[in-house]
């Protein structure tokens, strides 16, 4: 049976790879940076009141989750490339995943930031701005090709972290698996 | 006699680590602690205030069915938690330490490592089989520490309607870390992509539970912020649990009500409505941070309806304790981790305030087959539990234990003796203590120590048997009693802190 011909088709609608990639990069440096971050924020706390290797499971908790939400963010913007037209997303797709990344993580800031509960007004008004301001960047993006240009400069700057990044992620799924599986 | 000789000694000696081999069979050779042991069931309700029983005077009838179960027990009426919230209230009655020594002190603070096997499930471990659950999540932090002396273990949101992601069964052998790293860092610290998505699913969901519910909890459900329950299914659980334990056990069973957000049921939503009652007027404290700005009036109204729901709901613990016969074969301690309070600015329990409403908790032990009432005025404090604990077991009261036996359970009620709170919510745990508020309550004197550099340290000394509404601040006028009582708790804290002060 030859397959080339459905999976060809299919292929068609998903990004580049290195664009895929790109995007990842940048989603999995935002989230592991931001996991560390939480980790070494309780880490002095942690050192004198938890033993070492409680310490090394949280550490691999954090790392695991870190891989796994990465994964799930960037398959997410995959998927919205995949099913929109051609010309929204997937033209530039490395510049404007990694647009809509970076809106999707200031709208979370923002609104954890700003609000308490879901239901608050403001916590809508947040996700709005951040969809609006959204919009207008992939327009920019779309209408001048030098500001593509730049954007994409910065963001390839980020492919070097998934590199530390990706295996320390399977590392602690490994062990989340161990400890809870086998 | 043969003399041993250099090579029998190096065999004898060969044998040596074997000794570490056998530690862990010595608590199976140790004797039974007693012939007839009984079982030791503890039931704590959170944020459960004395100042709002009937048994204790107060003017509204909230707890019909808990003065019955008082009745065929020993009333304490004058028992203190430790502390003024969950962390070091929970601690000090797990651990029978007062918070300067077991160092739990934060919210999501556990017990510092050269405590941490030191608790009644581990001074009880020889004579009793043990089981824990605590609805409460910041107290379940501290219960997770002893997890290696808990024989049943039910996880805090075992009887509630949601179950948080970090008590998947997957997760089953690494409670802490899940915890800590789902819920501290990534739902309540905030994932950088999907918190706002989660909490929106956590709202449609809450939404969904409350509208379900609505003919019984109007006002919505009851939360423990890490899930919503009801009243009855955490009953339904607890009647369930003990009625599995096998004879003796120890168990340790931690509810969430009546702690915050009140939500009385449908049937309570217009008890003490326009009945009379008025909280006495009292001044803003200059210590209070007031961080809620709610009508006392109106906050008090709802504490007491829910108190009469979680009455109405938990009374048929105490038939079913009653009908399997647990009332005949168990000591059955009722008791909070801290109380709650509506005055001076601040509501809840989050406050630097120490006041007889935060830390006046109720108290009533039924011993096994007990029929009538005895009354208890001296003393006592939530430290007591476990050496009164100890006691009754047949164990030896452990040597780091900072309380004494309870007066009616084998001591002797002093009227005299020093009952100590502390609330260091705002310090390190690890460092000497300068952030702080902290009490002694001797005879009928209370001096309360208000520290939060670089404006807040005072004094304050109320007369509890003329002035119960700790109006009057007697210290500058009562020099003789203030100056010993300043003495005592100042030179306590000092000796408490030695071990932290470089």
């Amino acid at each position: 049976m030859n397959f080339a011909g459905p999976l060809g088709s299919l292929r068609k609608h998903f990004p580049q790879w290195n664009e895929i990639l790109t995007v990842f990069s940048f989603v999995a440096f935002a989230v592991f940076s931001w996991a560390l971050f939480a980790f070494l924020n309780h880490l002095p706390s942690s050192l004198l009141n938890v033993s070492l290797p409680e310490i090394a499971v949280l550490f691999c908790f954090e790392l695991a989750i870190a891989l796994l939400e990465s994964l799930f963010v960037c398959g997410l913007i995959v998927l919205l490339a995949v099913i929109s037209p051609r010309r929204w997303l997937r033209e530039g797709f490395a510049c404007k995943g990694f647009l809509i990344a970076l809106a999707w993580g200031l709208a979370s800031i923002l609104s954890s930031r700003f609000t308490l509960y879901p239901a608050q007004p403001s916590f809508l008004a947040v996700l709005a701005l951040c969809l609006i301001v959204l919009i207008a960047a992939i327009i920019l993006v779309d209408k001048y090709p030098n500001l593509r240009k730049l954007l994409l400069a910065f963001v390839n700057r980020f492919d070097i972290f998934s590199y530390i990044y990706l295996p320390l992620g399977i590392i602690g799924v490994i062990v989340v698996l161990i400890r809870n599986v086998f | 006699m043969n003399r041993i000789s250099r090579r029998d000694l190096l065999k004898l000696l060969g044998l040596a680590p074997l000794a570490g081999f056998l530690h862990p069979l010595q608590s199976l050779m140790a004797a039974p602690a007693s012939p007839n042991s009984f079982n030791i069931l503890i039931l704590v309700f959170d944020a459960w205030s004395g100042h709002h029983l009937p048994i204790y005077g107060y003017p509204r009838e909230t707890m019909p069915n808990v003065n019955s179960f008082a009745n065929h027990a020993i009333v304490y009426h004058s028992h203190a938690s430790a502390g003024t919230f969950t962390v070091p209230g929970t601690a000090s009655i797990l651990t029978g330490l007062y918070p300067w020594s077991h160092r739990a002190l934060q919210l999501y603070g556990t017990i510092i490592r050269a405590h941490a096997t030191h608790h009644m499930f581990s001074a009880l471990r020889a004579s009793d089989s043990t089981l824990a659950y605590t609805q409460n999540k910041w107290a379940d932090l501290i219960v997770d520490q002893a997890r290696q002396d808990i024989d049943t273990y039910i996880r805090s949101g075992g009887f509630d309607l949601q179950r948080p992601l970090y008590e998947s069964p997957f997760l089953k052998n690494d409670d802490y870390a899940a915890f800590s790293s789902f819920d501290v860092d990534f739902i309540r610290g905030g994932s950088l992509f999907l918190a706002p998505i989660r909490r929106l699913f956590q709202e449609r969901s809450r939404l969904g539970q409350e509208s379900q519910y609505k003919d019984t909890y109007p006002n919505g459900l009851p939360d423990t912020i890490n899930g919503l329950f009801t009243m009855k299914d955490v009953v339904d659980g607890a009647i369930n649990t003990l009625g599995q334990i096998k004879q003796p056990t120890l168990a340790y069973l931690h509810f969430y009500p009546p702690h915050d957000p009140y939500a009385p049921t449908a049937e309570f939503l217009d008890k003490f409505v326009n009945d009379g009652y008025h909280l006495p007027k009292k001044p803003v404290h200059p210590v209070t941070q007031q961080t809620d700005h709610s009508d006392p009036e109106e906050m008090t109204l709802l504490y007491d309806q829910y108190l009469a729901s979680w009455d109405a709901e938990v009374s048929r613990l105490f038939d079913f304790l009653g009908s399997s016969g647990l009332t005949r074969n168990s000591y059955i301690f009722v008791t909070s981790d801290h109380g709650e309070t509506f005055e001076r600015g601040d509501i809840g329990h989050f406050t630097r305030l120490i006041f007889d409403p935060l830390i006046h908790v109720p108290l009533f032990v039924s011993m096994p087959g007990q029929t009538g009432r005895q009354d208890i005025y001296s003393r006592t404090s939530n430290v007591d539990l476990l050496p009164t604990l100890a006691h009754l077991t047949g164990n030896p009261v452990p040597n780091w234990a900072e309380g004494t036996i309870l007066p009616g359970l084998g001591g002797v009620g002093e009227q005299n003796r020093s009952i100590f709170v502390l609330d260091a919510k705002q310090n390190s745990s690890f460092e000497p203590l300068t952030q702080y508020s902290a009490s002694l309550t001797k005879g009928d004197y209370r001096l309360t120590y208000y520290v939060y550099p670089p404006k807040i340290q005072r004094f304050e000394l109320y007369n509890l048997a003329e002035d119960p509404e700790e109006l009057s601040n007697l210290f500058s006028k009562a020099g003789s009693v203030a100056k010993p009582m300043q003495d005592e708790l100042l030179n306590t804290l000092l000796e408490a802190d030695r071990l932290y002060r470089k």
